[in-house]
């Protein structure tokens, strides 16, 4: 047993250990301590993740046979750790680790009961993850995706005694389950098709198997992963089950569990099947952009907080799988360095957003729990009460804008550099999609932006917009601290991104066959053809230098500049006495310019009404109108609903077929029995 | 000339076919219960003709069995339910019996269809029995299907098992002693418990017709 198994093994059984604490009787410190050993966990797989990714690596014999007793223990389990493993495990427990802590704080303050469920299920839904990463064969792999799955729906619903948290969770458990069975279809293809149950196996034979099933196989993950990584148009869940859960569940499904779904396509399609045609490429690349526009354009729409951040959680998803895809386009025509870049670009923004989606939703979860309400246009004026959370969430929406100097910046970057790249790849196809997508990305990143000015604006800047915003108290201090942790990575992977390049070179190494060096970020960017003939500059590090340029010397002119005698007057507030908060920005008058301008896309039902006049105190005009948009996603009306009134049509009709009379289940045997028989003779009839 | 014995073995199997067809045409349930036992006593006939033409011991006692069991104590069982209960003589059917006497025939010729090119059983001298045991079973199953009345399934499914009987005895001179043992058993428990469900029927609902089990339906 070497280092990196044992504390593989430490890690499980501490998170595991986590879980029976919490779910034993409960008491303040049982849920608290629950919560530190499930960090603790976290963070050592964290530290293992990294030691495998620089180069250790787990005891492989030749394959252990399940049931027999190895000299490792985790191999008997079909545990194994290749690269691919050991990133996404990292990506996994660095923001397990954040999110457990900060839940400590969280769940005394603003969780009411059954703490102690929260934390053991917390707990084991880290663990479900972290075998996902880590499992070897199809058997493991499906055992803790269901369980993963499983979990978090008792996540979901841990809020039981409300209607909609059913209902969402319901819906959850329905597409998840649905999407299970896509990648079962997917598992049993490649297992069948090759006779192996591992990825190596699989991975090994799947040269063997037919353009056919390779196809079927790639389709079924596809629509079985997307779905748990709410890539549209099977995203239906997730703007449901995110705002229905607790926030650090929330957390934890936005920030890391959907990433998995990402995990999986890229093994089955990378990994198992070593890239394919390049129809999957552009398939993948369509989803991804459509998914990007349509998260960002539903979110702008948004002003429940939550709601909100999961919407963007299908924009990101969306700038992921354009990396993916792009990086799969590039394989299928033969460069295996673009697609290393496209790649690169897509595990790193798999990180980021991993880190700053959990820093959101905690600063979203600590507004949400201070204000009680999760309308924005109740909140306001939080960042008074709460600074140390407002500029989490600052952090985090500068980097899910893709604002210097955070991580996002980075991944965003690498992705138009490998789509501007791919003009040199001589198909005409590729150029025009690649161009095309890069505008995509471009509107994307720019609306992204100005939704995190409301996000961010609203919410915490101004004056309280509610008697309950006005109150709100100051957060736990390990709320706060767990976001810092997660608000320092993303400044450290934004401005040294090439700590996190290094750690994903494996990976990029195994996945395309490009000869990717230690120091990826400077091999790949310097190995890329540039269109001018040089090559290409290390991008953020240069940015930086310009910015802290560009701030050094406003600081210098303004010194130098003697600044004029300020004399200062109270403003002229139009004859009030003081602006309210009633003169503010609000959220959907912020957004109605964008949902003015895109109005075929959002059809959105508008109602001006007259509101019964109050007589205000300072006596005067007492007219009101209040003005109402409501916008809902024509994807539901049409393909949700229509699959759902199907699957009843369907069972009414298979229902006739139940008639419950005796007569009609034998003659049903009966008309089957002599239907065999006339088929074998049909078929089989080579007799005398 | 072909041996008397094996003579014999088709006349006992014709009557098996020929008593088989025949209880899709009565009316009345003792005269199915009366057509039920000389099938069976056929069946025996044939057991103990296959036991001393092909010296297959074993089948002596089968054929005993099926002399005591299926001709002697299961119609009775039938006949007493029917006058205990008091259930009402009449077979109630969905198809006709003119309809029914067709679906026979078809379902023999089927049977000769289906079963009779099958070539590995060609060299086993009896294999000319199971197109016939086929063509049995499958009328019993018809029966078990078309009929309304509890009592009358249990005679189809008696009709199928005897069926499978003679398949067993036309291809391995016997399933086995101990299968054969194990089936007769059953038969005898499966008729207690139509015997004590019957009963039941009668108690609850005051009629023993199957289909009134639609009740249930959800």
């Amino acid at each position: 047993m070497n280092l990196p198994e044992l504390l593989l093994l430490v890690a499980l059984a501490g998170g595991s250990a986590a879980a029976i604490l919490g779910f034993a009787r409960p008491g303040a410190a049982r849920v608290r301590a629950s919560f530190l050993v499930g960090a603790l966990a976290s963070a050592v797989a964290a530290g293992q993740a990294v030691l495998v990714l620089i180069g250790m690596a787990l005891p492989t014999v030749a394959l252990g046979l399940p049931g027999t007793i190895s000299a490792s223990p985790l191999l008997a389990l079909g545990i194994q750790e290749d690269p691919l493993s050991a990133f996404f495990l990292l990506v996994v427990s660095v923001s397990g680790a954040a999110i457990l802590l900060a839940s400590v704080g969280y769940t005394e303050r603003y969780v009411d009961g059954r703490r102690g469920l929260l934390a053991g299920g917390m707990s084991l839904f880290w663990v479900a993850m972290a075998l996902v990463c880590v499992a070897g064969t199809v058997f493991l792999f499906l055992v803790a995706w269901e369980a993963m799955t499983l979990i978090s729906y008792f996540l979901v619903v841990h809020d039981h005694e409300s209607e909609p948290s059913r209902r969402a969770g319901l819906l959850y458990l329905v597409m998840s389950h649905a999407a299970t069975g896509a990648i079962l279809v997917s598992f049993v293809l490649l297992a069948t098709g090759t006779g192996s149950t591992s990825w190596t196996g699989i991975a090994a034979g799947a040269g063997g198997l037919s353009p056919g099933v390779r196809d079927a196989a790639f389709l079924a993950a596809l629509v079985g992963f997307g779905t748990k990584a709410g890539m549209v148009p099977f995203h239906g869940w997730l703007p449901e089950a995110h705002p229905a859960a607790p926030t650090n569940v929330s957390a934890l499904m936005s920030g890391v569990m959907i990433k998995l779904g990402l995990f999986g396509l890229l093994r089955v399609a990378l990994d198992l099947l070593g890239g394919g045609p390049s129809w999957w490429a552009y398939l993948v690349l369509a989803l991804g952009g459509v998914s990007a526009l349509g998260g960002v354009l539903y979110a702008i729409a948004e002003h429940d907080l939550k709601r909100l951040l999961a919407y963007h959680s299908v924009e990101n998803i969306g700038i992921i799988l354009l990396g993916v895809g792009a990086a799969m386009l590039f394989q299928s025509l033969g460069d295996p360095v673009l697609a290393a870049l496209a790649l690169a670009a897509a595990l790193l923004h798999t990180w980021n957003h991993a880190l700053f989606k959990p820093l959101l939703f905690l600063g979203a979860g600590a507004a949400v729990g201070e204000t009680g309400t999760r309308d924005m246009e109740r909140m306001g004026g939080l960042i008074r009460r709460m600074p140390g959370v407002a500029l989490g969430f600052f952090v985090g929406a500068m980097a899910i804008s893709a604002l210097p100097p955070f991580n996002g910046f980075v991944s965003e970057w690498l992705l138009f550099q490998s789509f501007f790249a791919g003009f040199t790849t001589g198909s005409v196809l590729a150029e025009i999609s690649l161009s095309l997508l890069a505008g995509v990305l471009a509107l994307t990143s720019g609306l992204a932006a100005y939704c995190f000015v409301k996000a961010f604006g609203i919410t915490f800047l101004a004056r309280p917009r509610s008697e309950a915003a006005a109150r709100a108290g100051r957060p736990p201090a390990s709320l706060t601290g767990g976001m810092g942790i997660l608000a320092a990575f993303c400044l450290v992977l934004g401005v040294a991104p090439i700590l996190a390049l290094d750690l994903a070179a494996r990976p990029l190494r195994e996945l395309t066959g490009a000869a990717v060096g230690s120091g990826v970020s400077l091999g790949v960017l310097s190995a890329l053809p540039n269109p001018s003939g040089g090559s290409l500059p290390l991008a953020p590090a240069i940015v930086a230098a310009l910015l802290a340029g560009g701030l050094l010397v406003a600081w210098i002119v303004r010194r130098l500049r003697r600044a004029p005698a300020v004399d200062e007057r109270p403003l002229w507030d139009c004859g009030l006495d003081a602006p309210t908060s009633r003169m503010e920005y609000t959220a959907a008058g912020y957004a109605q310019p964008v949902e003015l301008l895109l109005r075929d896309v959002y059809r959105p039902t508008e109602r001006a009404e007259e509101v019964p006049p109050v007589r205000p105190s300072w006596g005067g005009l007492a007219r009101m109108q209040r003005y109402t948009v409501v916008i809902t996603e024509p994807i539901r009306g049409w393909a949700y609903e229509g699959v759902a009134s199907g699957t009843v049509a369907l069972s009414r009709a298979i229902s006739r077929f139940q008639s419950g009379r005796i007569h009609a289940y034998l003659g049903y045997i009966f008309v089957t029995l002599i239907g065999l028989l006339l088929l074998v003779r049909a078929v089989g009839g080579s007799g005398p | 000339m072909t041996p008397l014995p094996v003579q014999a073995l088709d006349i006992a199997a014709a009557v098996v076919l020929v008593t088989a067809w025949v209880s899709l045409l009565h009316r009345r349930i003792e005269a199915l219960v009366d057509t039920y036992a000389i099938q069976s006593a056929a069946v025996a006939l044939t057991a103990g003709l296959v036991a001393y033409e092909y010296r297959a011991p074993d089948l002596y006692l089968l054929a005993g069995l099926t002399v005591a069991v299926n001709v002697v104590a299961l119609p009775g069982l039938l006949r007493r339910v029917v006058r205990v209960l008091g259930v009402p003589r009449m077979v109630n059917m969905y198809a006709s019996v003119r309809e029914s006497a067709l679906i026979g025939l078809a379902l023999l010729l089927l049977s000769v269809w289906v079963v009779g090119p099958i070539a590995p059983f060609a060299e086993i001298p009896s294999a000319g029995l199971l197109p016939i045991a086929v063509a049995v079973v499958l009328i019993g199953f018809f029966l078990l299907v078309s009929r309304r009345k509890a009592i009358t399934q249990v005679v189809g499914l008696l009709v199928m098992n005897n069926g499978v009987f003679l398949a067993g005895i036309a291809l391995t001179y016997g399933l086995g002693l101990l299968v054969e043992l194990g089936l007769a058993a059953n038969l005898l428990v499966l008729a207690i418990v139509a015997r004590i469900f019957l009963q039941r029927m009668k108690e609850s609902f005051d009629h023993v017709d199957a289909d009134a089990l639609r009740a249930l339906e959800g």
